[in-house]
C-alpha cells in the first residue's frame, strides 16, 4: 500500500454561514490510513471543515462551500461538490461519528444493521456477519453479544453507545471516518478504549478526528492541523499543518507553541 | 418569622382554591352519574334502539372523520416539520391559514358543512356531511401534533440516520416516525374526543330528523353514512330539546361522560409510558 496517497484534499475552502465567513482558506491534504487530528481553539471551524467532508453542512440553512474538496476512492478521484455527486452513497463511503452518541431507538442489532438494510442487504446471514464484523471491529461484541435482540440502545453505557455509533458508522463498510470530538462526553476509561480502538481501525481506513483534547491528539494521530480564529473577521483559519511529532516538538507558529502548552485557547 | 407566616397563608389560599375546584368538579361527575345511571342499569338500556344506534354512529362518524382527516394532516405535519422551508412566503401563508382554521368556532364551520357539503355538494344532511366537517375542524390539530412530535426528536438522529447515507425520506421514515409515534398518537385521541364532544357541526349538518326515527324503528337502520343521522351529543341535544326527555338526556350524558373520561386516560397512559 503506498503510504503518500491523499486520501483527501481539501483546496481554497471556504464555507459561509449566511453572510458569516466560518472558514477562510484552508487547504489539507489527508494522507490514506492515518490518523489526522484538528485541533484548535473554540469556534475555529475545525468541525465546520470536517463536516463539510461528507457534506453534513448542505443540512444547515443558508451555508455556502467555495474551493474543493475531493476524495481518492480506489484511485478515482470524486470531487465532493460536484454537482453529480450523490450525497447519499458519498455519506456512505465517508462515515461519521458525533460529539454525543446518537444511537436510534432500536435493539443494538438493529442499530448496527440500520446502514446494512438501507443498502439494500437483505439476506439474514450477510447482515449478521455484517452485524458481528462491525461490533467485533468497534471492540463491542463481546460485551453485548448476548443481548444483541433484547436490549435497547439506550440501556448501553455512554462509553458503549458511543462504540455501537461507531460499529453503526462501520457497517456500511466506509473508507473514511470523521470523529466529531467523539470522546467529549466519555469517561477516561471510555475514551482509551475508543483511541485503542481508532488505532487499530486505520489499518482499514482514514480517520479524521476533531478533538479538543490535546494529549488525545498527540496519543493517536500521525497528522495534526491547527486552527485558529483570525482576530479581523472572526473566520477560521488553518495556521499549522504537520506530523504531529513535529507540531508537539517544534511548533513553528507562536499560538501554536501556547495552545499546546496549554497557555492559552 | 413574618415572612414564613405570609408563605403559608399563600400556600392555604391556593390549597382552598384546589380543593374547592375538585370538590366542584367531583360533585359535577357525580350528579351527572346520579342522574344517568337508572336507566344503564335497566334492561331497557338495550332495547333503548336510540341509544344504541346514536352510539353507532358516533363511531362512524370517528372512524370517517379520521380516514380523512389523518393521512393528510400527519403528512401535512411531516412535510411543515422535515421539508419546508420556513423562510418561503407560500408556506408562511399556509401556516396562517391552519392556524385561523384552529380558531374557527365551530358553529361557523358547522355553516360551511351545511353550504358546501350539504347543499353546494348535494351530500344531503348526513353522517357524510357531517364527517367531512369534522375533519376539518381536527385537521388543524393533528397538523400541529404531528408537527410538534417531529420537531421534539433531537437533530443528532436526524444527522445520524443521513450520516450513514440514508435520503430525507427514509430517515423521515425508519427513524424518526418511530419516535413521533406516541405524539402523533396523542393526538389522534385527543381529535377522537372533540369529535365525540362536538355538537354545534352535527346539529347543522348531521340531520337527525325524526323521518329518520321512522325508518329507524322500521329495522331500516341507517347504518350507510349517506343517510342523516345523530351522534351521542347530537341525541342529547334532540333529547332535552325536542322530546324534552331530561332523564334519558342525562344517561345521554353519562355514557358521552364515560367516553370522554377513558380517552383521557388512555391519554394519560401514552405519555406515562414514554
Amino acid at each position: 500500500m503506498n503510504k503518500n496517497i491523499n486520501k483527501i484534499s481539501i483546496k481554497d475552502l471556504y464555507c459561509y454561514y449566511k453572510s458569516f465567513l466560518a472558514i477562510e482558506n484552508v487547504n489539507i491534504n489527508v494522507p490514506k490510513n492515518k490518523i489526522t487530528a484538528f485541533i484548535g481553539p473554540s469556534g475555529c471551524g475545525k468541525s465546520t471543515v470536517l463536516r463539510s467532508i461528507n457534506r453534513m453542512n448542505d443540512l444547515v440553512l443558508g451555508s455556502k462551500i467555495n474551493g474543493e474538496i475531493s476524495i481518492n476512492f480506489n484511485n478515482e478521484i470524486c470531487n465532493v461538490y460536484e454537482s453529480k455527486v450523490d450525497v447519499t452513497q458519498l455519506r456512505k463511503r465517508v462515515g461519521m461519528v458525533f460529539q454525543k452518541p446518537n444511537p436510534f431507538k432500536m435493539s443494538i442489532y438493529d442499530n448496527v444493521a440500520y446502514g446494512p438494510r438501507l443498502f439494500g442487504f437483505k439476506r439474514k446471514q450477510e447482515l449478521n456477519e455484517t452485524v458481528e464484523k462491525s461490533l467485533r471491529n468497534a471492540a463491542l461484541w463481546n460485551e453485548v453479544k448476548d443481548k444483541l435482540h433484547k436490549s435497547s440502545a439506550f440501556e448501553l453505557s455512554g462509553g458503549q453507545q458511543q462504540r455501537l455509533c461507531i460499529a453503526r458508522a462501520l457497517a456500511v463498510n466506509p473508507e473514511i471516518l470523521l470523529m466529531d470530538e467523539p470522546c467529549s462526553s466519555l469517561d477516561p476509561l471510555a475514551t482509551v478504549k475508543i483511541e485503542d480502538l481508532l488505532i487499530q481501525l486505520k489499518e482499514e481506513l482514514t480517520v479524521v478526528i476533531v478533538t479538543h483534547n490535546m494529549q488525545q491528539a498527540s496519543r493517536i494521530s500521525d497528522m495534526t492541523a491547527v486552527f485558529w480564529v483570525k482576530e479581523e473577521n472572526k473566520a477560521g483559519e488553518l495556521i499549522e499543518y504537520k506530523s504531529t511529532v513535529d507540531i508537539f516538538s517544534r511548533p513553528q507558529d507562536p499560538r501554536t507553541e501556547g495552545y499546546i502548552t496549554g497557555r492559552f485557547g | 418569622m413574618f415572612k414564613n407566616l405570609k408563605e403559608n397563608f399563600v400556600y392555604l389560599i391556593f390549597k382552598i382554591i384546589l380543593i374547592l375546584f375538585l370538590l366542584l368538579s367531583i360533585s359535577f361527575f357525580l350528579y351527572i352519574g346520579f342522574k344517568g345511571y337508572k336507566d344503564i342499569f335497566n334492561l331497557s338500556f338495550f332495547s333503548n334502539k336510540n341509544l344504541i344506534y346514536s352510539l353507532i354512529s358516533t363511531i362512524q362518524i370517528i372512524i370517517l372523520s379520521l380516514g380523512i382527516a389523518c393521512p393528510i394532516g400527519i403528512f401535512a405535519g411531516i412535510y411543515f416539520s422535515e421539508y419546508a422551508d420556513n423562510n418561503n412566503k407560500i408556506i408562511k401563508f399556509f401556516r396562517l391559514c391552519i392556524q385561523i382554521l384552529n380558531g374557527i368556532p365551530s358553529i361557523v364551520l358547522g355553516l360551511f358543512g351545511l353550504a358546501f357539503f350539504v347543499f353546494a355538494l348535494g351530500f344531503k344532511q348526513s353522517l357524510l356531511s357531517a364527517s367531512l366537517t369534522l375533519s376539518i375542524m381536527i385537521l388543524p390539530l393533528i397538523i400541529k401534533t404531528t408537527e410538534e412530535s417531529f420537531r421534539t426528536i433531537p437533530n443528532a438522529l436526524k444527522e445520524a440516520s443521513l450520516a450513514l447515507g440514508a435520503t430525507e425520506t427514509e430517515t423521515v421514515f425508519r427513524v424518526l416516525l418511530p419516535y413521533a409515534k406516541q405524539g402523533i398518537f396523542t393526538g389522534i385521541i385527543l381529535c377522537i374526543g372533540r369529535v365525540i364532544s362536538e355538537s354545534a357541526i352535527l346539529i347543522l349538518t348531521a340531520g337527525g330528523s325524526l323521518s329518520i326515527l321512522s325508518r329507524f324503528f322500521s329495522n331500516n337502520y341507517p347504518y350507510i353514512l349517506a343517510d342523516s343521522g345523530r351522534s351521542l351529543a347530537l341525541h342529547l341535544y334532540y333529547q332535552k330539546f325536542s322530546y324534552n326527555q331530561t332523564e334519558s338526556a342525562f344517561t345521554t350524558a353519562l355514557i358521552l361522560l364515560s367516553l370522554i373520561l377513558l380517552l383521557n386516560s388512555i391519554v394519560i397512559l401514552i405519555k406515562s409510558k414514554k
